[in-house]
C-alpha cells in the first residue's frame, strides 16, 4: 500500500505544472550557468598555466637574490563550475620574498572590477532558489490539500496507518525532487564532458555525486518542513504562506543579515590589526634608517638598477660602495625577515579572531538548511574562504622553508645584490678611481665626463655575462585540495546538523500529523 | 460603491493571515537591517578618516619642497554616503576610489576578497526588491479567482457594477496593504538610524526618501497587477499562485542576472588589471624608444635637449595615462550596457532607480571620478602657480630636477574633499528608470484590465 502511494504521489507530480515548470526552469539554467562558468574555469586555469610556467621560466633568470621572488598561482578547482565559492572573485597568485608573507592574492581574472553585480549563478544557487521552491510547492498542500479535495478521510478510513501515510508521501515527493536534481547534475556533467579543455577525473565525479547526495538531504529537510507546515494549519494556503515567508528569511533575509553583520565584526578587528601593522612597518623603517645612518658611506655614486626592494649593482663600482652595500643589506634584509615573522603572529591573531567570528556565524546559519546545504557544498568543492585560509597556511609553512633556503645559500651578503666576483683588474680599477675623482671636484655634469660613458660601456658589456643563480634546488610549493577524510572531518558536523534538521522535520510532523484531524469542514 | 469596495478590500486584507506574517518579516526586518548598516556605516566612515588624515600627513610632508608634490602618493576614496541605507548600489564591490598622484590616477591595486562572499548589503531596495515584491503577489494572486471559488464575484457584479472600478479598487486596496507596513517601517528604521547617531532627518535626505519611496510603490505595484493578471487569467487560485512564484523567481532572481553571461562577450573584454599596467608601461616605453635617436641628455636647463626630454617625459606620462583612462572607461562603459539590457527586468529597474536616488553605486563613481580629475588639474595649477613665484626655478614642468624645491605653505595646498551631487542631478537620473517602471505599470494595467473585462465570472 506505501508503494502505492508513492507511486500515485510520483506521477501526480511528474504530471502536475510546477514539477514541469520548474524542472524546465532548472535545467536551462544549469545549462546556461554551466557553460558560463566552464568559460570561466577555463580562462583561470590558462590564467594558471601560463603564469606557473611564466614563474618557472623567471626563476631561471635571476641575477641576484635580491631579485628573486616566487610567484605562486593558486590551481582552480574544476569543482568550482558547480559550485563557484569565492574561486573567480580573488585574485590567483601571490610573490613570495623574505620580506613578507603573503596575506591576499593578487591578479586574478577579474578583468573588470565593476562587473561583480553581474555574477552569474552556479548550480549550487540553482538548487537553492529554484528546487527550494519547488520542493515547497510539492510538499506545501500533501496532507491539507489531500484533505481539502477529500482524499484524506477515503484513504485513513481504510484503517490505514498514518505513519504509513506520511512515509509515502514523502518518500513519493523525493523521488520526484531526486530526478529532478539528477536531471539538473547530468545536465551539467554531460556539457563539461563535451566542452574542450576540462580534465574531469574521477575526483570530481565523487564531489559532484555527494554535492548531489547534500542537496537531497537539504531538499529533504525543505519538503519535510513543508509537510510539517501543511499538517499544522488548516488550509493549504495558510500553509504555503508560512513556508514561504520561511523561504524568503531562510534563503535571502537570514544570510544577508548574518553574513552583513559578520563582516562587520570581522572589518572592526581588521581596522586594529591594519594600525598594528601599520606601527610594525613604521617601527621597521625607523631601525633601517637607524642601521642604515650607522653606516658611513664613503663614495655617494653607484651603478645601480633599483626597483622597489631589488638591487642590482653593476660591476664597476667603488669597492667602498659594495662593501656598504654589504654590510647594509646584510643586515636590513635580516630585519625585514624578522618583521615579516612579527607581522605574521599579529596576523594569526587576527585570524584567530576572525575565525571566532566565522565559527559563531556558520553556526547560526548551519542552523537554516540553505547556508548549510551551501557551506557544506564549499567544503566539498574547496572553494570557500575556508580552503583559501588554508592555502595561506600552506604558503607559511613554505614561506619558512624559503627563508630556511636563503640563510642555508647565505643569500643576504655580497651575492644579494652583486652577481660579479669581487675586486677588479687594476686598469678598470683606475677607471672607477678616475670617475669618483671627477664627481668629486663636481664638474657638473659629471656623467657626460668620458671616464664616465667608459665604464658605462664596460658595465654593458659584463652584464651580457652575468650568470644566473642556479636555483634548482630550491623548495617547491605544492597544494594539494584536501584528501577526502579531511574533508570528510570539515563537513561531517554540517551533514549532521542537516539531518538532525530533517529528523526533526519528521518527528514533528509525525506527531502532528498523528492528530490531524482529517475531514473536511463542509 | 467604490469606497464601499475599497473599503470592505482593504480590512479583508489587512485581517488576513498573510499580512500580519509579512509585516512581522518585514518589521523584524526594518528593525535588524538598520542596526547591521549602522555599525557598518560607522566603520567605513572611521576608515575614511584615518585616510584622510593619513593624505593630510603625506601633503604635510611634501610642502617641505614644492617638487615633492609631483611624486606625493594619496588615496582618495568615496564617502560612504548615508544614503547607502536606501540603496546600496553594490558600492562595496567596486574600487572604492583612485590611487592618486599629481601626475597618475589609477584603481588601486588592492584586492577586496573581504567582502568577496557577501553579494548583497542591507538596504532598503533589497527588502523592496524580495520582500515586499513577494508580499504583493501574495497579496494578490487569488483576489480574483478566490472571489470566483466563493461565488461572490458572481453577485457582485449582479448588482450592475461597472467591472473597472471592482478592478481599481482591488488595485488600490492592495497598494495601501503593502505602502502602510512600508511606510511605518520606513519610519521606524530610519528613527533607529537616527538612534544611532547617522544623522538622517535633513531636508534633501527627505526628499530622496520621499523619491525613494514613490519608486518603491511604483515598483510594487508591477507586482501588483502581475498578481491580478494571474488571479484573472489562471485557471483556479492554485495555478495562479504556481505561476506567480515561478515569475516572481524569474523578475526578482533570475532576469537580474541574466546579463551575467554577455560579459563574456569580446566587445566587453578588457586586459586585468596586471595586463593593464604592462600594456601602459610599453606605451610610456615605446614614446622613449622614439626619440632615441635624438640628444635627450639632461643637465643645464636651457639646453634644449634637457628641454626635449622633459617633453618627451610629460608626453609618455600622458601616454600611460591615458591607457589607464581607456581602460577604465570601457570597463564602465560595458557595466552600463549590461545594465542597459538589464532593463528588461522590472527589479533591474527598480535596483538601478533606487541608486541613483541615493546617489551610489556606478553613477556616484562617475561622478567622484570627475572630481578626482578635477582635483588634478587644481592641484597642477596650483603648482605652476607656486613654481612661478620662485625665481631660482627654471619651470621646466614636471620634471623634479627642474621645478622649486622651495618651501610652500601647507594651508594653501588644495584638498580633495568630495562635493555632495545636487539633488536636482539625482533625481533626473531617478527619472529615466523610473519611467521605465511607469511603462511597466501601464502595459501590465492594460492587460489586467482587458483580461478582467472579458474575465468569465462562472
Amino acid at each position: 500500500m506505501v508503494k502505492t502511494i508513492i507511486k500515485r504521489e510520483f506521477l501526480d507530480n511528474l504530471i502536475s505544472l510546477k514539477f514541469i515548470a520548474c524542472v524546465l526552469v532548472a535545467i536551462v539554467l544549469t545549462a546556461i550557468s554551466t557553460a558560463v562558468q566552464a568559460r570561466n574555469y577555463l580562462d583561470r586555469l590558462s590564467d594558471y598555466n601560463k603564469g606557473t610556467a611564466l614563474a618557472q621560466d623567471e626563476l631561471t633568470k635571476v641575477p641576484a637574490y635580491s631579485f628573486l621572488g616566487v610567484s605562486i598561482y593558486k590551481k582552480p578547482s574544476p569543482m568550482s563550475i558547480f559550485v563557484t565559492g569565492i574561486e573567480g572573485k580573488t585574485g590567483s597568485y601571490v610573490t613570495m620574498t623574505h620580506r613578507e608573507i603573503p596575506t591576499s592574492l593578487k591578479g586574478g581574472v577579474i578583468k573588470n572590477e565593476f562587473s561583480s553585480v553581474f555574477s552569474f549563478f552556479d548550480l549550487s544557487s540553482i538548487i537553492i532558489t529554484i528546487f527550494s521552491i519547488l520542493a515547497i510547492l510539492l510538499s506545501y498542500d500533501s496532507i491539507s490539500g489531500e484533505k481539502e479535495s477529500g482524499m484524506l478521510s477515503l484513504v485513513l478510513s481504510n484503517s490505514f496507518p498514518r505513519s504509513r501515510f506520511l512515509t509515502g508521501k514523502y518518500l513519493g515527493g523525493m523521488i520526484s525532487l531526486a530526478l529532478a536534481v539528477l536531471l539538473c547534475f547530468l545536465a551539467g556533467s554531460l556539457i563539461l564532458l563535451f566542452s574542450k579543455g576540462i580534465a574531469l577525473d574521477s575526483g570530481f565525479f565523487v564531489s559532484a555525486f555527494l554535492i548531489y547526495l547534500f542537496s537531497l538531504l537539504y531538499l529533504s529537510a525543505v519538503f519535510l518542513i513543508g509537510i510539517l507546515a501543511s499538517s499544522l494549519t488548516k488550509s493549504s494556503f495558510q500553509s504555503l504562506i508560512v513556508i514561504l515567508a520561511f523561504y524568503l528569511l531562510a534563503v535571502f533575509l537570514l544570510p544577508l543579515a548574518v553574513n552583513n553583520a559578520a563582516d562587520g565584526l570581522a572589518a572592526r578587528g581588521a581596522r586594529q590589526y591594519d594600525r598594528n601593522v601599520g606601527e610594525l612597518l613604521k617601527q621597521r623603517a625607523f631601525e633601517i634608517g637607524r642601521i642604515s645612518k650607522a653606516i658611513p658611506i664613503q663614495r655617494s655614486w653607484s651603478f645601480k638598477k633599483s626597483a622597489g626592494e631589488k638591487v642590482l649593482l653593476s660591476r664597476l663600482n667603488p669597492p667602498e660602495t659594495i662593501a656598504y652595500y654589504e654590510s647594509l643589506l646584510g643586515q636590513t634584509e635580516r630585519l625585514k625577515e624578522e618583521y615579516a615573522l612579527k607581522i605574521q603572529t599579529l596576523r594569526q591573531e587576527d585570524l584567530r579572531v576572525r575565525q571566532r567570528i566565522d565559527r559563531l556565524r556558520n553556526w547560526v546559519l548551519a542552523l537554516f538548511p540553505p547556508s548549510c546545504f551551501g557551506r557544506v557544498a564549499e567544503l566539498e568543492a574547496g572553494t570557500g574562504q575556508d580552503d583559501l585560509i588554508r592555502f595561506f597556511q600552506h604558503l607559511t609553512q613554505y614561506w619558512r622553508q624559503y627563508v630556511h633556503y636563503l640563510d642555508e645559500k647565505n643569500a643576504f651578503s655580497l651575492r644579494y645584490f652583486y652577481p660579479f666576483p669581487k675586486g677588479l683588474p687594476p686598469a678598470e680599477e683606475a677607471l672607477v678611481d678616475e670617475l669618483t675623482r671627477v664627481y668629486a671636484e663636481n664638474k657638473q655634469p659629471w656623467f657626460s665626463s668620458s671616464s664616465f660613458q667608459e665604464v658605462k660601456k664596460i658595465n654593458e658589456r659584463y652584464e651580457e655575462n652575468i650568470s644566473p643563480l642556479d636555483l634548482s634546488d630550491l623548495p617547491v610549493f605544492t597544494y594539494q585540495k584536501r584528501a577526502f577524510a579531511e574533508r570528510l572531518q570539515k563537513w561531517s558536523l554540517s551533514i549532521v546538523v542537516l539531518f538532525f534538521n530533517n529528523l526533526l522535520a519528521f518527528a514533528l510532523a509525525y506527531f502532528t500529523f498523528a492528530r490531524y484531524d482529517a475531514r473536511t469542514e463542509n | 460603491m467604490f469606497k464601499e469596495f475599497l473599503k470592505r478590500q482593504l480590512v479583508e486584507d489587512v485581517i488576513s493571515f498573510r499580512f500580519f506574517i509579512y509585516t512581522l518579516i518585514i518589521l523584524v526586518t526594518l528593525i535588524v537591517f538598520p542596526l547591521i548598516f549602522a555599525g557598518r556605516h560607522q566603520s567605513r566612515l572611521e576608515k575614511i578618516s584615518q585616510n584622510t588624515i593619513e593624505n593630510r600627513r603625506r601633503l604635510e610632508v611634501s610642502a617641505e619642497h614644492l617638487v615633492d608634490l609631483l611624486g606625493t602618493q594619496q588615496k582618495l576614496y568615496m564617502e560612504p554616503r548615508t544614503s547607502r541605507f536606501i540603496a546600496d548600489g553594490h558600492e562595496e564591490q567596486m574600487p572604492q576610489g583612485f590611487m592618486f598622484t599629481m601626475m597618475e590616477i589609477r584603481l588601486p591595486a588592492e584586492p577586496n576578497d573581504s567582502g568577496a562572499g557577501i553579494l548583497s548589503s542591507p538596504d532598503l531596495s533589497f527588502i523592496i526588491q524580495f520582500v515586499f515584491s513577494f508580499f504583493a503577489l501574495i497579496l494578490t494572486f487569488n483576489a480574483v479567482s478566490a472571489e470566483k471559488e466563493k461565488g461572490t464575484l458572481r453577485l457582485i457584479f449582479a448588482n450592475s457594477i461597472e467591472r473597472a472600478k471592482l478592478l481599481l479598487a482591488k488595485y488600490l486596496a492592495a497598494l495601501l496593504t503593502v505602502g502602510i507596513p512600508f511606510l511605518a517601517g520606513l519610519m521606524i528604521s530610519l528613527i533607529l538610524l537616527d538612534l544611532k547617531r547617522i544623522p538622517t532627518l535633513s531636508g534633501s535626505f527627505c526628499i530622496i526618501i520621499l523619491l525613494f519611496f514613490l519608486l518603491s510603490l511604483l515598483y510594487l505595484s508591477f507586482f501588483i497587477l502581475l498578481g491580478l493578471f494571474f488571479s484573472t487569467a489562471a485557471v483556479g487560485s492554485k495555478n495562479s499562485l504556481v505561476l506567480c512564484l515561478l515569475s516572481w523567481v524569474f523578475v526578482v532572481v533570475i532576469l537580474p542576472k541574466a546579463a551575467g553571461p554577455l560579459l563574456n562577450l569580446k566587445n566587453f573584454a578588457v586586459p586585468t588589471e596586471k595586463a593593464i599596467e604592462e600594456a601602459a608601461e610599453q606605451a610610456y616605453r615605446e614614446v622613449w624608444d622614439r626619440h632615441a635617436s635624438e640628444n635627450i641628455m639632461t643637465g643645464d636647463p636651457n639646453w634644449e635637449s634637457t628641454k626635449l626630454n622633459v617633453r618627451i617625459s610629460n608626453e609618455a606620462g600622458k601616454v600611460k595615462q591615458e591607457i589607464y583612462d581607456l581602460n577604465l572607461r570601457k570597463k564602465i562603459q560595458a557595466v552600463k550596457t549590461l545594465m542597459a539590457v538589464n532593463c528588461v527586468s522590472p527589479a533591474s529597474l527598480y535596483e538601478y532607480a533606487a541608486s541613483a536616488a541615493a546617489g551610489t553605486g556606478l553613477p556616484h563613481f562617475e561622478r567622484f571620478q570627475r572630481q578626482v580629475t578635477q582635483y588634478q588639474n587644481d592641484l597642477l595649477n596650483f603648482f605652476k602657480a607656486e613654481d612661478m613665484k620662485d625665481k631660482e626655478s627654471p619651470h621646466l614642468f614636471f620634471h623634479p630636477d627642474y621645478v622649486s624645491s622651495k618651501p610652500v605653505d601647507f594651508n594653501r595646498i588644495p584638498q580633495f574633499k568630495e562635493q555632495k551631487p545636487e539633488l536636482l542631478e539625482r533625481i533626473q537620473d531617478a527619472a529615466a528608470y523610473g519611467a521605465g517602471l511607469i511603462l511597466y505599470n501601464i502595459i501590465m494595467f492594460a492587460i489586467v484590465f482587458y483580461k478582467f473585462q472579458t474575465y468569465d465570472v462562472r
